[in-house]
């Protein structure tokens, strides 16, 4: 009979990125995580801003990327609260919101806001998410919280 | 010079939902069912096959799955084999790419399986290993969910439109209603609007009835060159048109605002154009109602309704029978489950029994030509249309 295998940690089902440089060349996103800055790629020779951040350039295929920042402001262009269905690890209710900041567009998680005050058109800023074991993610309050 | 390719036999699974079984038992029933719809078929004539399965590798940790499921339904393919996979459109997408081998004159004769085997003993693995099917590391990542992509499509409908959620509610009380004349359904029950407005929420706007279940589910279909599938029945169905457009694997880099999916728009315009006919000569189609949102935007990009009134269509009863078009006869997504791989082919096998008179309880009268429509997300569609033989 085969000896059971019981690992603590099991890559497949680790749903947050590998963050660090061995495993990660865009690692500069997530260090600018930690800084509270949301940052993506720009080109340095077309100068066409990504989202999310590249390693080469969809425009022009060039590899040289140097990263900036994205406004400190953005807005919810829609929202929804989400009650039940969540992934295993994430507790309801989980809100998301495509976002708009500056030319660049994405779905964001926000937190630490009353639903009452959910609505297109509002503001919204960085909240870093710090992860159990020091990972990062993004997420995103409203401005004045 | 490519040449006319017509489906021959199809079929699908007894009962779709939490199956009792294995993949390799599933793939065998569709098998079975495949080659029962028209007994002139031996798997020795089979001179390729295309697997649609999504992810295998999680849900039954097991690749290499095209020459799995080939021995398993008795095909030994001497032309072509393989697998494909692009998430929930990956069946439309094998019907295409055996269309593709036959057109070409790679070979005559190919087989389509699709198959899908979801749940797994432990169900929170279910859940996780949809988290495959999203950008992990910029979206799943952060816990957004297939359900959390579609409701934010609804907001931007609802806000620039003015759909409002009882007609959402409506595809599902329509579809759930069809569903109850398809044996091989996983929710084969109606409800009324009210019982889906104030069903449990998932996620604003919809709740559990407005969002298509995790199933296990398998569908087959084989494919001929015209030439050779007189030879094997008096009613071919043929394929006249195909389309296919993607843009936005995150969605950052949807073209357009959610409400408006351009991409289908576009995969619609060149199917119509290959087929040489228009929305308005479609009696029948098969089209992607992963959640309640989407069988609306879809009614609209394939030109069925006009743009941003799509609520109205469906609460009109305009893609029931007796109205304009019938959609989803076979009860959607949202009655049948959807077994990623599988459902795109079984839509093809929908259309195949319509297209014949042989769809029983769901026949719709006098269906002539019909449409199947797979998404893999807002921005990446496949359409297929089909004609009767005979016309
Ligand atoms: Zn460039």
């Amino acid at each position: 009979m085969a000896e059971r295998l019981i690992w603590d940690y099991v890559y497949a089902y680790d749903p947050v990125p590998q963050q660090t440089p061995e495993f990660n060349k865009l690692h500069k996103y997530y260090e600018n995580l930690h800084l509270e800055r949301l940052t993506t790629t720009k080109c340095t020779k077309c100068e066409k801003i990504s989202w999310p951040p590249r390693s080469v350039c969809p425009e022009c295929m060039s590899d040289e990327m140097s990263w900036v920042d994205l406004p400190e402001e953005g807005s919810i262009i829609v929202v929804t609260v989400q009650e039940s269905g969540a992934f295993p690890g994430f507790q309801a209710p989980l809100i998301f919101a495509m976002l708009q900041f500056g030319d660049i567009r994405f779905i964001g998680k926000l937190i630490d806001v009353e639903l009452s005050q959910l609505a297109p058109g509002k503001k919204v800023r960085l909240k870093v998410e710090t992860q159990y074991d020091g990972r990062v993610l993004p997420a995103f309050t409203l401005t004045g919280n | 010079m490519t040449r006319r390719v017509a489906a021959v036999a199809a079929g699908t699974s007894k009962k779709w939902g939490v199956y009792p079984g294995t993949y390799r038992d599933l793939i065998s029933e569709a098998g079975k069912a495949t080659f029962d719809s028209n007994p002139e078929i031996h798997p020795r004539d089979i001179q390729g096959f295309i697997l649609a399965s999504v992810f295998p590798e999680r849900s039954i940790f097991q690749s290499h799955v095209a020459t799995l499921a080939a021995e398993t339904v008795g095909v030994t393919p001497t032309k072509i084999f393989q697998r494909v996979e692009n998430m929930c459109g990956s069946g439309t997408i094998a019907i295409r790419t055996a269309y593709m081998a036959i057109a070409s004159g790679l070979c005559d004769v190919v087989m389509v399986v699709g198959a899908e085997k979801m749940h797994t003993p432990q169900p929170v693995e279910t859940y996780m290993n949809m988290l495959a099917g999203v950008d992990r590391e910029y979206e799943g990542a952060l816990g957004v969910t297939a359900p959390v992509q579609f409701a934010l499509a609804a907001q931007a409908h609802m806000l620039k439109y003015g759909t409002t959620h009882e007609q959402l509610a409506q595809v599902s009380v329509k579809n759930h209603a069809h569903a109850v004349n398809n044996p091989y359904a996983h929710f084969p029950k109606s409800c009324t609007l009210e019982e889906v407005l104030s069903s449990k929420p998932v996620t604003t706007p919809f709740n559990i009835l407005e969002c298509s279940p995790i199933s296990d589910g398998s569908a087959g279909m084989i494919l001929m060159s015209e030439e050779k599938a007189r030879e094997y029945t008096d009613k071919p169905v043929f394929i006249l048109g195909t389309g296919q457009a993607a843009s936005g694997f995150n969605y950052a880099n949807v073209p357009s605002d959610l409400s408006d999916w351009t991409m289908l728009k576009q995969a619609a315009q060149d199917a119509y154009k290959m087929a040489g006919i228009g929305p308005n000569d479609i009696d029948v189609a098969e089209v992607h109602d992963c959640f309640s949102i989407s069988e609306i935007i879809i009614m609209e990009e394939l030109g069925f309704s006009e743009k941003g009134k799509g609520g109205e269509f469906v609460l009109q009863g305009r893609s029931d029978y007796g109205g304009d078009v019938v959609i989803n006869p076979r009860g959607g997504l949202l009655g049948c489950g959807h077994p990623l791989g599988a459902t795109g082919v079984a839509q093809g096998v929908e259309i195949f029994r319509q297209l014949r008179g042989e769809a029983g309880l769901r026949q719709v009268e006098g269906a002539e030509i019909g449409l199947g429509h797979n998404l893999s997300g807002v921005s990446e569609h496949h359409v297929l249309i089909y004609g009767r033989g005979d016309l």
